[in-house]
């Protein structure tokens, strides 16, 4: 048990530093190709687990897998495998193309590459059907099943025949590999397939075996086919196929079958045969491309169908087109959609189905796509094109669908919105098929609020006028303090308010008309007495000369100003009693006396 | 008084965009020709640089022309101007994580930020000031009133004050999530040294596209700071393009 225990932990131990030691890289077979041509990107995984890439996505470009090979080695109980998956990139137009880093779970992403498409040479087009300049007449296969050397008849070997050595790009060449053996075999053969350069390989599976004799000698044979296309124009290399066996070591038998077996202890002798690598010429295809050829070198059928023939206008239907026949059915791009403002169409699914027809491959390719009726009223959706070069006729020719016909009814306004997407139908909802930026947004001129907004934003501004607020604020708090001030002491606030007192009695006394200049004397004589009594806190009406002398003599009265004072208060005694009064000019006078002497004194009893 | 009615004034459009050069720049745009679209709605703003609408489709022009710096530049702008404008945020969010970041910082739910950014900084600015001068004058005329003005302005004076101080705490709020002097790296794989020169070794390497803060100028370098990562390092001036 512990032992068990323990190789299952050196098992995993082992299988955990295999894990680690994942790599991937990524190849191109060709970095510059013409519109037409495909090209080969493969990506080899070293190390262990089953971890797969994904297919890059390329702009323009349709990529689809061709398959994987697999090769597995132990060396001191340490696994280590290979896996190449190939994907076939078909370049839908010219330009520069970058294939992004590709991801393997465990390992680090491959770095991006880039290959370029010229446009094809520009030669006239002829009709499709019509014959095109011969291209190269296919040359005799190349010997067939070619024998050992001279003289030479061993016991086992292996032979690689192609069926022809000059092919168009894409166009099928079938090869067969045969292996004889005259012995019999100890333990099961191990086939290593031809590495390929510049081809896509199909297997036809296992041909056949049967019995041949060669120079004399008695041999079994069995083959393998497989169908080769060349992916551009050039030369494609095919490397040798491999064949390991363990046949009878020479000599080491005696000729009698029973002893033979009974008595043959030596061990098997392991034998590693191989084919002579071979080439093929792919040439291009000639000049004169349809616009809607798919690549295939074969024969094509198309069919469309829809799931209904009536719908409502927003809904969707699924159309399915069907493109079958011989050729690389694989690596053919979806047809030509229609150009139908009145339908919006999705991106579409695709699934391959390959057949043989006898040495060729063959197949049907179907294309699901979900579309949405955006108008009601009739529809019809035109037949659907794919051209192909048949290599039977040398020309290019054409196959169509018949057109379909569709009864668009006016929509549902309460409908929800139609599914996108394939395979939504289960699952009602939109998808999001890519993400984007939303388009272009028309000035509108701004209307009110954007106005409004805009003067709001402007006003937020920086500037010098926020601080109006503040001055403002500033003056009225001082204003305020002040005020409170002089609430909180009336004498203050009397000696405050003296000459603001003693000019209201002066104006109204100025005011006074003619008949009324007994009154205008006693306001000039209250406006006097009042000042110096508000600003000495005194009554007003006890106020005499004599007392406001007494009063000022203590301060830093000037003489002059005393004098002036008591000028004009003995004045307006006069002028108290006299019979006349005061003309208006000399109310005025004496206002603006009293008015200076207020002015003066202000400043003297401020304190 | 003046210059606030002066810049009231100023705050109104100069003038619409000319339809037929907007056709113009929008066909172009339609056509694939992008740099000239790009041309052209450059040209309408520098007439209204204020059209938050026309920096949105130079944004849009430059991103499909390649350029996905001054792209972003632009979306920025657009959504400075007019925060609430769905299609910019939308924009200006695919750009932005095409560069590494999203428009609304981490562990912040979208609908959270898209309330906190409702407001641009200059409407914030805006609506503080109008809260501090209301504050300010309720304030005053509280002051050189009677007591039963006082009593009757108090509620408006409480409320001028709440508004100014909300206000005043978004705006700085908002200052703080998407602060002034930014700007964007319009050079792709933009170095950023830990000097301003090519003698100091490179510290990081920044997308095209990443929103930076900068900091400082010395020749024609830059100070900035990675407003994500928070890092900061010298760069030349030419790679970044300021909002």
């Amino acid at each position: 048990m512990r032992k068990a225990l323990l190789a299952a932990a050196l098992a995993f131990s082992a299988a955990a530093a295999a894990a680690a030691d994942l790599t991937a890289t990524a190849t191109l077979s060709s970095h510059q190709l013409v519109l037409g041509d495909q090209i080969v990107l493969s990506v080899a995984i070293q190390g262990s687990g089953s971890a797969a890439p994904k297919p890059p996505l390329i702009p323009d470009v349709e990529i689809y897998e061709s398959g994987k090979s697999q090769s597995m080695t132990i060396i001191n109980g340490r696994v280590s495998s290979s896996v190449v998956h190939t994907f076939v990139l078909n370049p839908r137009k010219t330009g520069r193309f970058v294939v992004p880093a590709i991801e393997v779970p465990g390992a680090a992403a491959t770095p991006p590459m880039v290959f370029n498409v010229d446009a094809a040479p520009k030669d006239p087009t002829p009709a499709p059907g019509q014959a095109t300049a011969p291209h190269q007449p296919p040359v005799p296969s190349q010997a067939p099943a070619p024998a050992p050397s001279p003289g030479a008849s061993p016991d086992a070997f292996v032979t690689a025949q192609l069926e022809k050595n000059r092919a168009l790009v894409n166009e099928q060449v079938t090869l067969v590999v045969r292996f004889f053996t005259a012995v019999p075999l100890l333990g099961a053969p191990q086939y290593d397939a031809p590495k390929l350069t510049g081809l896509l390989a199909e297997s036809l599976g296992a041909e056949g075996q049967g019995t041949t004799v060669i120079r004399g000698r008695a041999y079994n044979f069995s083959e393998l086919k497989s169908a080769l296309f060349p992916v551009q124009a050039g030369r494609a290399a095919i490397g040798p196929a491999v064949v390991t066996v363990q046949l009878p070591r020479r000599g080491g038998l005696t000729g009698d079958d029973f002893f033979d077996r009974f008595f043959n202890a030596a061990p098997p002798e392991a034998r590693r045969l191989q084919t002579d690598p071979l080439t093929l010429q792919a040439d291009p295809l000639p000049p004169g491309t349809p616009d809607d050829f798919s690549g295939i070198v074969g024969a094509l059928t198309v069919e469309s169908s829809v799931d209904r023939t009536q719908l409502r206008a927003g809904e969707a239907l699924t159309l399915t087109v069907v493109v079958s026949g011989v050729g690389n059915i694989k690596s053919l791009p979806e047809p030509k959609r229609p150009d139908l403002p009145s339908v919006r169409f999705f991106d579409s699914e695709s699934s391959v189905k390959l057949e043989r027809f006898g040495d060729k491959v063959g197949g049907a390719k179907t294309f699901k796509t979900v579309l949405v009726a955006r108008v009601s009223g009739p529809l019809e959706i035109p037949p659907l094109t794919v051209s192909y070069y048949d290599p039977a006729k040398r020309a290019y020719a054409r196959a169509q669908s018949k057109p379909l016909r569709l009864t668009v009814l006016p929509g549902d306004p309460n409908a929800a919105l139609p599914v996108v997407g394939p395979g939504a139908a289960a699952a009602p909802g939109v998808a999001e098929v890519a993400a984007d930026i939303r388009y272009l947004k028309a000035p509108d001129g701004r209307g009110l609020p954007a106005k409004a907004l805009a003067a709001l934003g402007a006003f937020g501004r920086t500037g010098p006028w926020h601080a109006l607020p503040g001055a403002f604020l500033l003056v009225a708090l001082a204003i305020d303090l002040r005020r409170r001030a002089l609430a909180a002491n009336p004498r203050a606030r009397r000696a405050s308010e003296a000459r603001a007192a003693s000019e209201r009695r002066l104006r109204e006394a100025e005011a006074q008309p003619a008949a009324e200049r007994a009154r205008a004397v006693a306001l000039l004589g209250e406006a006097l007495t009042g000042y110096f009594a508000d600003k000495l806190d005194q009554p007003a009406a006890g106020l005499t000369l004599k007392a406001l002398t007494a009063a000022l003599q203590g301060r830093k009265t000037a003489h002059a100003e005393l004098a002036r004072l008591r000028s004009v208060w003995e004045e307006l005694d006069l002028l108290r009693y006299a019979p006349g009064g005061a003309g208006k000019a000399e109310v005025e006078r004496l206002a603006n006396e009293i008015r200076a002497l207020a002015l003066a004194f202000d400043k003297e009893l401020r304190s | 008084m003046t210059a606030l009615l002066l810049a009231f004034a100023l705050a109104l459009p100069a003038a619409a965009a000319s339809p037929s050069a907007y056709d113009a720049a929008k066909a172009a745009y339609d056509a694939g020709d992008h740099d000239r679209a790009a041309s052209a709605f450059a040209a309408l703003l520098a007439a209204d640089p204020g059209d938050p609408a026309l920096h949105y489709d130079l944004g849009n022009a430059l991103l499909k022309a390649g350029k996905l710096g001054r792209a972003s530049a632009s979306y920025q702008r657009a959504f400075d101007l007019d925060p609430r404008d769905g299609d910019g945020r939308h924009n200006l969010d695919f750009v932005l994580k095409r560069s590494g970041e999203e428009l609304a910082p981490p562990g912040i739910p979208a609908p959270a930020f898209a309330a906190f950014t409702a407001l641009s900084a200059r409407e914030l600015a805006g609506l503080h000031w109008l809260a501090a001068w209301a504050t300010m004058i309720l304030a005053g005329l509280s002051l050189l009133g009677s007591a039963q003005r006082r009593e009757a302005l108090r509620d408006w004076l409480l409320g001028a004050a709440a508004a100014w101080a909300l206000f005043g705490l978004w705006w700085a709020g908002l200052g703080a999530v998407l602060p002034a002097g930014r700007g964007v790296i319009v050079a792709g794989r933009a170095e950023l040294r830990n000097g301003p020169g090519e003698k100091f070794t490179v510290g990081y390497t920044a997308p095209e596209g990443r929103r930076v803060r900068v900091l400082s100028e010395s020749g024609e370098w830059l100070e900035v700071g990675l407003l994500k990562e928070g890092v900061k390092g010298w760069i030349l001036a030419a790679s970044v393009e300021k909002l």
